[in-house]
């Protein structure tokens, strides 16, 4: 179910170039893959691991992607003498029927973070309904990781210029907003103000669903200032080959996950930090929620509860538009819509369509280019979700 | 033999661990963050959910609400009861 991503052609090449990520995958599937076998890379990119699968012996793979930059599988497949044996699905990996099913599916459906837009939805189906009996997924685990971090340097960006700023403006007010945003940043084990601790496992061949409650209790080992906390994930792709994205390993394209505290608290050697990071996958992506606490702060402990839904400035208004209960009215953009969708039967061309809109609507769109263009918009949110 | 407390305004409650709030002006956006429901509460609704936050009980918050806006304590506690079972059902507020 990999859906579009905001990876481009240069990001692929950023990741296909770091060692520290690219080396493991195809050492486990120089390991895994026999002649013969049929292969799957889900969320392929520009298709490089199911060449590599066709150079080890595959009778062929499939290069799994919803993003365009898929289609240059073809010319490396070309170049390098496998493009008969190499099959492109461009598209989500549910909507993917095959003619028989995996001998061994290869993935990395992951952000800085495995929980990333479906890609644990993805692989759950992957595992179900794409991969023979006994087949080989890759990657089997990943292990998610936290630590309680002290950084001035990460925590500044949560700080200025909404508390301080060299124009003497009070812009307080958002705080309690940027504050709610998590961000990737590079940490060095001495930000760490105690043990790291395993947040969650994840076992790709038992996982049941994208969302995740996941209770910590972590102790400093030292006097200090946590600033927020720190998630990363180390991955076991197959019998123990893998990486780890962890503050102190080789820099590759992976850095951590910093989730900021409200208010910075101070801490002593020894101290108890418990709480929770919840993950729940929404039509949007993952929102990230986590509730940390602070009980031996004073009478009744301390808490902060954060989440990335708060990030954004978003009115009341548009909380009721999400209720159950809201009734939707109905607008000319409506209408525009309604009409589109009601002419297109299997027949019409865009530029067909695009001349019925105008003339239905023509104090919307000022000539037909613009009512042309809405209707490639509108058109394309669907072709797109193939 | 214990009579079963079923008007919500009786009933020991208090926010739920997983609703989180945030302000936006003097109103409020809360989430239940494990069934990823929101909710926008006006002004009373987020001065209701202030009084729970800090332990009063719904009948006490709703006689301040009906001091404060000049409003017939019957109806502040009819439009806090359908307030109130709408959070608890969500998962908002939780009996203690």
């Amino acid at each position: 179910m990999t859906q579009p991503t905001a990876y481009n052609l240069l990001d692929y090449g950023w990741m296909l170039d770091s060692r520290m990520r690219t080396d493991p995958y195809v050492e486990a599937l120089r390991r895994v893959v026999r002649s013969g076998d049929v292969v799957f890379d889900i969320g392929a990119g520009p298709g490089i691991f199911a060449i590599l699968a066709c150079r080890l012996g595959a009778k062929y793979a499939v290069a799994i992607e919803t993003d365009d930059s898929v289609q240059l599988a073809r010319d490396f497949a070309l170049a390098e003498g496998c493009s008969d044996r190499i099959e492109i699905f461009q598209g989500m990996s549910t909507r993917f029927d095959p003619v028989e099913k995996a001998d061994v599916i290869v993935a990395d459906v992951r952000g800085s973070l495995p929980l990333f837009e479906h890609g644990i939805a993805s692989l759950i189906d992957a595992r179900t309904r794409l991969l023979k009996p006994g087949g080989i997924l890759i990657p089997r685990k990943d292990r998610l990781w936290l630590a309680l971090i002290e950084s001035k340097k990460a925590y500044r960006k949560f700080e200025r210029p909404w508390l301080k700023n060299r124009y003497g403006l009070n812009l307080a007010a958002g705080v309690r907003f940027v504050v709610n945003e998590f961000q990737p940043h590079r940490f060095r084990p001495s930000n760490f103000l105690g043990e790291p601790a395993v947040l969650r496992e994840i076992d790709y061949l038992t996982v049941s669903g994208p969302n995740m409650e996941m209770p910590f209790e972590l102790k400093t080992t030292r006097t200090g200032t946590v600033h927020g906390l720190a998630i990363w994930f180390d991955t076991d792709l197959y019998d123990g080959i893998g990486y780890s994205a962890a503050p102190g390993q080789k820099r590759g394209v992976y850095g951590q996950g910093f989730f900021p505290l409200k208010i910075a608290t101070d801490v002593r050697e020894g101290e108890l930090v418990k709480g929770e990071i919840i993950a729940r996958l929404g039509t949007q992506g993952y929102t990230w929620s986590w509730r940390t606490q602070f009980p031996e702060q004073g009478p009744g402990g301390k808490e902060f509860r954060q989440s990335t839904a708060f990030a954004t400035t978003f009115s009341p208004g548009v909380i009721a538009g999400r209720s159950s209960g809201h009734v939707p009215r109905v607008s000319e953009r409506i209408e525009v819509d309604r009409f589109c969708l009601e002419r297109i039967d299997g027949t019409k061309t865009l530029s067909a369509i695009a001349g019925e809109l105008q003339c239905r609507f023509p104090g919307h769109f000022s000539d037909e280019n613009q009512a042309f263009d809405h209707v490639c918009a509108l058109v394309g949110r669907y072709e797109r979700a193939l | 033999m214990s009579k079963a407390v079923t008007d919500i305004l009786e009933q020991p409650i208090k926010p739920s661990p997983d609703a989180f709030a945030n302000a936006i002006g003097d109103e409020l956006v809360l989430l239940q963050v494990k069934h990823g429901i929101y909710f926008g509460l006006d002004p009373i609704g987020t001065r209701i959910w202030a009084g729970l936050s800090d332990g009063r009980s719904p009948h006490v918050i709703c006689a301040e609400v009906a001091a404060e806006y000049a409003v017939p304590i019957e109806t502040v506690e009819a439009d806090a009861r359908k307030f109130l079972e709408e959070l608890k059902a969500n998962e908002i507020i939780v009996v203690e």
